[in-house]
């Protein structure tokens, strides 16, 4: 067992900066999450920067009109703010010209008032902008000064058509920072594990220990329970770590239960990563051949499986291929357990996944049972 | 000339070497490509959202709504696919999910949504413009001002224009792969640390044998270097074809620059591995290990796995993304090929040819230094 | 005869171990000179410094009549090198390897290409030109580590334990192709732990022990330097001290031991010395059973020198 440690310790320093990877994903993605469900309406915030060169009483009314859905940044350099738009940090950028104002009251506003977006769907921002320029013109005609004009149209703004969400309506569109959590710990406990796992596997395996090993006292049974009992170790280890940080971190974002379920699926998934680990760990030698092989594992089934890139964005066909990984039912059930009331009123289905992640493990655990064999017979 | 073929002969035929410089980022790149093709369109696109238009209670159908909701359009697109029902029919449609809100008409209108979200958001935005532009109407007929009023809503003044973005793509996913390229390049590292190895005779047989020839050892240096410089670049040309032609990634403008971009960048990956093997004085499967996981850590950090995170620590630490190499490659051809911005572009390079300087002084700095600490008996070098 | 290496008061240090202790050497053309000395003695670090691989802290290595330097490429160019350790390239194959280790010293492919097939016929590697080292064996791969060492026709070869783990059949080979380059012309510095090839292979050899050269001569010159002229060992049953006593006042006799059903008796020169040992045990109606008498060995030597034995694998 100890020397099993000491085989695990050797990869230590690659697991941690896998590590931080993690951590690093989790602390920008918390910072994103979606803070409570909602049940009543709130307007999807469009990221919106103002180039205000005017600065007169007409686009100060415009910034307030738009500030009232949107979210507003100031001004800010014009490369920046290519990059904003190009990542979708800033959905949509309006720039204002000095001169805007006069420009308008001559009827004359040729580029002088300007928005640029990469995104196709903020056309109706356009039209909201639109509308504004309508009523300030009402009410310009209806005599009234620039700055009275104004007032009178945010106070018109003020009216407001009413909602009403139907029955069993979800309200919540943004996850939680516990979803994250889960979310980034199926990339990480493959990575890690068939990291870590690997080279005590490919070390004990190996053909000329294995002969020694064989003819030590130690009955070949016994031999491989110390082995699955060394790995178990070293990966209960590295599961409760995690977890216990999860408990730490997101402890707000759980109930008890439904913590339990999100811990029951990552064991399970623990399970899939230590099988998968135990054939790899067989199959391929060296530390670097692993360390690729984990990468080209690991980062693969995330991005197949919907881990970087929310699942419903991907092509079905990719949808088809992701069923034969494991990581896409452990996704499925990560979805349920943040759906309102998922998890409790749909465990049918959560065991379900759970049931094919299981079968998972038990399968890559046959196969790496059957490679180890076929290799003794050798 | 010889002693650099056998040097390129010899790394072309390292099959790890091979894996990681060039077939992981393959993999890698038609992961990509299955995972990516479809999410712009489906993300940010135009479309038409589906609504029902009911009455509500005791009232009759608001005719002019309906008309006015039927009528918007962008660019030859309408806004809205507008279906009349009555009120239980449209929440059963609504319900179903094949109408994204259903607008009650009457003295006051209401939405009736099932979640909140983007097309819930237009729906509202445009039936709010509908109420008060009904409101400014009352508002003038009470002043005695309907005339006035309703003559500035029927000319059309368009306030608003569109500035174009000058980016050569609108394709966020691009970024992954500029990532991915720049995965790739660092992994050159590979070819620095088999260099380093091979020229220290403390660290391996071989180099004893080369350094104990006639041989100088910088002109080995540099032959080495210019193998591992060659077969990299190859690698970033295998690449760069396999990305545009085989998976058909719109990269952006394509110019000579790209190449010259592709030479640094090279450069730069190996010289990461020739600083690893010298200054790193451990096994070497300890510097592999640490090697390929920094590589991870800092592609990681230019957005291979998580697309925008090159943008929010150019926000919250921007001198992060001013030094992590991956980073530097990856705004390289960023600034290259998708914004056209030269300055950028010319930055990035300083930024990755000081890099390399500083790897290279660091590595003959470290073999210095370790030569030193030996003959002064230093124990622990 | 010209002196083809010279080093005088070489010190190297490592942290607080001082591996080469003011060493004094000097090999002469012709000579196939062995440094023997158990694992750790400071052979090796002798061979870094000579092919100014490792920097010194003290002393003046001369090799050819000229200082070595590790820039000093007229020197190098004649020297072969041979180290411990395999140093071939795992992607070329054997000729590959050769030629490439061979193109360092000389450029022109014509004039290489006989040198290395002469190079492989003469590690007998013709049925593997094609294969890569990792296809080898163990004694096929240390074969092919000689090749890459000497198929410039060096002057000067040095060999650093070439024989480490490798099979009797191939060890052979190797020492006689060692004896075959020396025939042809070529000096060859040869170090080894084991005492039975420096004794068949060198005409000269220096025992080093602790980064200090404790003897040096031809194995004759270095066994006189000895008391032990001939050791003798009895299989006695019983044996009583008084009767021991009695052993170590026989002619010659400078040293008897008993021990486990064995007497050990050194002598030290002269002639019948086993004949007055077997009689005095007959006539003292001491019953024996084999008996066995052997020159000195280098071993011999090394135990009499430094009171350990060379197999201590001191440390």
């Amino acid at each position: 067992m100890r020397i099993v440690l000491k085989v695990a310790k050797k990869a230590l320093p690659s697991a941690f900066i896998y590590f931080a990877i993690f951590l690093v994903l989790l602390i920008v993605f918390s910072q994103n999450a979606g803070k409570e469900r909602e049940t009543v309406f709130r307007a999807s915030e469009m990221s919106l920067v103002i180039q205000d060169e005017d600065a007169g009483v007409l686009s100060g009314a415009l910034c307030a009109y738009l500030s009232r859905d949107n979210k507003i940044s100031g001004e800010m350099d014009e490369a920046l703010l290519s990059e904003m738009l190009f990542y979708g940090k800033t959905d949509y950028v309006l720039f204002i010209k000095d001169g805007f104002e006069e420009g308008l009251l001559a009827g004359n506003t040729d580029t002088l008032l300007e928005r640029q977006s990469i995104k196709a769907n903020v056309a109706f921002l356009d039209q909201k902008i639109e509308l504004f320029f309508r009523y300030v013109h009402a009410e310009l005609a209806m005599g009234k000064s620039m700055e009275e004009a104004c007032r009178a149209v945010l106070s018109l703004c003020e009216r407001q058509a009413g909602t009403a969400f139907t029955e069993g309506a979800e309200g919540a569109s943004e996850m939680a920072a516990g979803y994250y959590f889960f979310t980034y710990l199926s990339y990480i406990l493959p990575c890690v594990l068939i990291m870590v796992l690997g080279p005590i596997l490919h070390a004990f395996y190996k053909k000329d220990i294995k002969m020694r090993t064989d003819c030590g006292t130690v009955s070949a049974r016994r031999q491989n329970l110390r082995i699955i009992g060394g790995i178990s170790l070293v990966a209960l280890l590295f599961w409760g770590l995690l977890i216990l940080l999860g408990v730490l971190l997101y402890r707000k974002d759980f109930t008890v239960v439904s913590f339990c379920f999100g811990a029951g699926n990552s064991f399970l998934l623990l399970l899939v990563s230590v099988a998968i680990s135990s054939t790899v760990g067989i199959f391929v030698r060296g530390d670097d051949a692993l360390n690729g092989a984990s990468n080209l594992i690991s980062m693969g089934m995330a991005f197949l499986c919907g881990v970087f890139v929310p699942g419903e964005l991907l092509p079905d066909y990719v949808h088809k291929i992701a069923e034969f990984l494991p990581v896409s039912w452990y996704m499925k059930n990560v979805k349920l357990l943040f759906e309102e009331g998922g998890v409790i009123e749909k465990s049918d289905i959560f065991f379900k996944n759970g049931a094919v992640i299981f079968s998972f493990a038990v399968a890559f655990f046959f196969i790496a049972l059957a490679s180890v064999k076929k290799r003794k017979a050798v | 000339m010889i002693h650099y073929i056998y040097r390129v002969k010899r790394l072309l035929r390292n099959r790890i070497l091979f894996f990681w410089s060039i077939i992981f980022p393959m993999v890698l790149a038609a992961f990509f490509k299955m995972a990516f093709s479809s999410i712009t369109e489906k993300d940010w696109a135009f479309e038409t959202i589906p609504v029902a238009v009911a009455a509500q209670d005791g009232t009759e159908q608001d005719g002019m709504l309906v008309s006015f909701l039927a009528e918007m359009e962008n660019e030859g697109t309408v806004f809205f696919e507008v279906t009349e029902a009555g009120r239980a029919e449209a929440e059963a449609l609504l319900q179903e999910g094949r109408v994204a809100a259903v607008i009650l008409t009457g003295e006051e209108p209401c939405v009736l949504l099932r979640e909140n979200g983007l097309s819930a958001t237009v729906v509202k935005t445009v039936l709010d413009g509908y109420l008060q532009s009904r409101e400014i109407f009352t508002d003038a007929a009470a002043n005695g001002k309907l005339e006035e009023a309703a003559l500035t809503f029927a000319t059309e003044v368009k306030t608003l224009s569109v500035r174009e973005f000058k980016g050569a793509s609108k394709d966020p996913m691009i970024q992954y792969f500029q990532a991915l390229l720049a995965m790739a390049s660092l992994y050159g590292a590979m070819y620095g640390l088999t260099n380093a190895k091979e020229l220290n005779p403390g660290l391996s047989a071989e180099a004893a044998r080369r350094i104990a020839a006639p041989v100088p050892r910088l002109s080995t240096a540099v032959t080495d270097l210019a193998a591992a410089f060659t077969i990299q670049y190859l690698q970033f040309l295998i690449l760069i074809a396999y990305f545009l032609l085989i998976l058909r990634i719109d990269f952006g403008r394509i110019s000579g620059w790209l190449f010259l971009a592709g030479a640094v960048h090279s450069l730069l990956g190996v010289s990461i591995g020739y600083f690893i093997g010298c200054a790193v004085r451990k096994k070497q499967n300890v510097q592999q290990a640490l090697m390929l996981s920094s590589v991870m850590l800092s592609s990681f950090l230019a957005g291979l796995m998580v697309g925008n995170i090159r943008i929010e620590i150019e926000l919250a630490v921007p001198w992060l993304n001013r030094v992590n190499p991956a980073t530097l490659i990856a705004n390289s051809l960023h600034a290259l090929c998708i914004m056209g911005d030269m300055k950028q572009y010319a930055f990035c390079m300083a930024g990755m040819l000081l890099w390399c300087a500083v790897l290279f002084g660091g590595s003959v700095a470290a073999l210095a230094l370790h030569q030193s600490y030996e003959r002064r008996g230093i124990k622990g070098v | 005869m010209s002196t083809v290496v010279k080093i005088e008061n070489l010190v190297k240090r490592y942290a607080e171990l001082v591996a080469v202790d003011h060493m004094n050497l000097s090999i002469e053309e012709g000579e196939v000179f062995g440094l023997l000395g158990p694992n750790g003695s400071g052979k090796s670090t002798i061979i870094s410094c000579l092919l100014a691989l490792t920097h010194f802290d003290k002393g003046k290595i001369t090799v050819f009549g000229e200082p070595m330097r590790a820039d000093n490429y007229a020197v190098k160019s004649r020297i072969g090198v041979v180290l411990q350790n395999v140093a071939v390239f795992e992607e070329l194959t054997v000729q590959e390897n050769i030629d490439y280790f061979c193109s360092l010293y000389i450029k022109d492919k014509k004039r290489r290409k006989p040198l290395v097939e002469e190079a492989v016929a003469f590690v007998g590697l013709e049925d593997f030109v094609r294969f890569y080292p990792k296809k080898l064996s163990g004694g096929l791969l240390r074969r092919l580590n000689i090749a890459c060492g000497i198929a410039h026709k060096p002057e000067l070869i040095i060999f650093d334990e070439p024989t480490v783990a490798v099979d009797p059949q191939s060890r052979n080979r190797i020492l006689e192709g060692i004896q075959e380059l020396n025939r042809q012309g070529a000096t060859v510095i040869y170090t080894s732990h084991y005492m039975e090839e420096v004794e068949q292979l060198c005409s000269r050899i220096a025992i080093i022990d602790k980064g200090q050269t404790v003897a040096i001569g031809s194995k004759e010159e270095l066994k006189s330097m000895i008391q032990t002229g001939e050791t003798i060992r009895v299989e006695v049953p019983e044996l009583t001290e008084e009767r021991l006593a009695g052993i170590r006042k026989l002619p010659n006799v400078f040293l008897a031991e008993y021990k486990e059903g064995l007497v050990t008796v050194k002598c030290s020169g002269g002639r019948h010395n086993v004949l007055h040992v077997l009689e005095y045990l007959n006539n003292a109606g001491i019953s024996f059973d084999r008996v066995f008498a052997e020159q000195p060995t280098l071993n011999d030597v090394f135990l009499e020198i430094t009171g350990r034995e060379l197999r201590d694998e001191a440390k």
